[in-house]
């Protein structure tokens, strides 16, 4: 499986790593911000992406909205460290998202997550 | 390609990665040369790895610019430079060096000269598509951008309606998105370019299409070509460029961004702006 992490903060893209890389045979690519995540899209292709909500623009929401309609196979968990805000679950699943968690993310949640999405990727 | 931790950067590195700043200006891009200063401005930013050219990578191509394309290309940029000196509101006979110097630059991207070789001289879309980036670099020399930043703006201008084909078309709503796929599926034009061109009609208020995004969901080039289009486009239908000039400026907070506004202000003529005779 081919996953992309997008967050500006590098602690959060190694602790991301870290919580999937023991759970399946995955392979991994980063980006900075919604241009880069864009382009390793086009270069990458991933299966699943890990989006956080808030990124230098375009967002998270836009780089979600703009793959929604250019790519229906890929799988976009996005990540919000603003807690339970309904608006933003709402905005999410709307515009696609696969899931939505919340930051930090421990091993359960991105081990809930690749049971939920396994079978469904190869 | 391989991944390179900033402090071991050297000099003459070629980078395949762009990166901008949280403002959305660019501080290394795709096929650029790494120099000193490029090297210091990644570390100031906290950028800790960056992807780097390795040997047997495939180096992207340049065009020559004494093509037909190219200098039919400068020849028009001199015409459209006076054209707006003599009828327009806007500063930019005195800067017409410094555009050129842009436009020569730019025009050594094969993909440019593709897109304004497929455009016929006298079509709007051409004619538009220059006059959008001659604006463009001309409120970004005011702005002291430097020369990356200059050359990418140009490019995002120059190909900002490439949705549209080869013919203008006011009122096609589809071409942001048909010119976004268009760019990414080329892989010698950056990603940004691509996004600039999707957003150039998002607006300020989020009343804009294809995607009605908010301001903090567009990016800076985007914001401010929309400024610059929205002139242009009104210039194509007035003879009156102070109506079109005060109509843009109405927009501020609406569908511009008002910092936005600023820059494109900044470049005015304002005693030009109350004296030049209505064609």
């Amino acid at each position: 499986m081919r996953l992309l992490i997008v967050d500006d903060s590098s602690f959060m893209r190694k602790q991301i790593k870290d919580a999937f890389s023991e759970l399946a045979d995955i392979e991994f690519e980063e980006a900075i911000n919604g241009i880069e995540a864009l382009e390793k899209h086009r270069t990458f292709q991933p299966d699943v992406m890990i989006l956080d909500y808030i990124i230098p623009a375009p967002d998270g929401l836009a780089i979600l909205k703009i793959l929604n309609k250019i790519d229906k196979k890929v799988k976009i968990i996005m990540v919000t460290a603003l807690g339970n805000q309904k608006f933003i679950y709402k905005d999410c699943i709307e515009c696609g998202a696969f899931a939505i968690i919340s930051k930090p993310i421990s091993e359960e949640s991105a081990s809930k997550i690749i049971k939920s999405i396994y079978g469904q990727v190869t | 390609m391989k991944k390179v931790n900033v402090d071991d950067l050297q000099e003459g590195m070629i980078s395949v990665q762009t990166i901008c700043n949280e403002r959305g200006i660019i501080l290394v891009a795709k096929g650029i040369y790494l120099t000193h200063s490029i090297i210091q401005r990644l570390k100031k930013f906290n950028i800790e790895m960056i992807e780097i050219q390795e040997e047997g990578d495939e180096v992207a191509q340049t065009s020559s610019v004494s093509t037909a394309t190219a200098k039919q290309v400068l020849s028009t940029v001199i015409d459209i430079a006076d054209e707006a000196f003599h009828y327009n509101t806007l500063n930019v006979k005195d800067k017409i060096r410094d555009i050129e110097v842009v436009m020569h630059s730019v025009l050594k991207r094969p993909f440019i000269q593709e897109f304004l070789g497929s455009c016929e001289k006298d079509q709007p879309l051409y004619q538009h598509s220059l006059r959008t980036a001659i604006l463009s670099i001309n409120i970004g020399l005011i702005q002291k951008w430097d020369a990356l930043n200059l050359e990418y703006l140009a490019m995002c201008a120059i190909l900002h309606d490439c949705g549209m084909g080869t013919k203008f078309i006011e009122t096609d709503t589809e071409h942001p998105f048909e010119g976004f796929i268009k760019l990414r599926n080329n892989p010698d034009i950056d990603m940004l370019i691509a996004v600039v061109c999707l957003q150039h009609h998002e607006c300020y208020n989020g009343s804009g299409f294809p995607f009605a995004f908010k301001r903090i969901q567009i990016t800076d080039f985007a914001c401010l070509l929309a400024i610059v289009d929205y002139y242009d486009r009104l210039l194509m239908k007035t003879d009156d460029p102070r109506k079109a000039m005060f109509e843009t400026i109405g927009k501020k907070n609406i569908l511009f961004d008002p910092g936005m506004i600023e820059m494109f202000s900044s470049t005015i003529n304002w005693s030009r702006l109350y004296n030049i005779p209505v064609k």
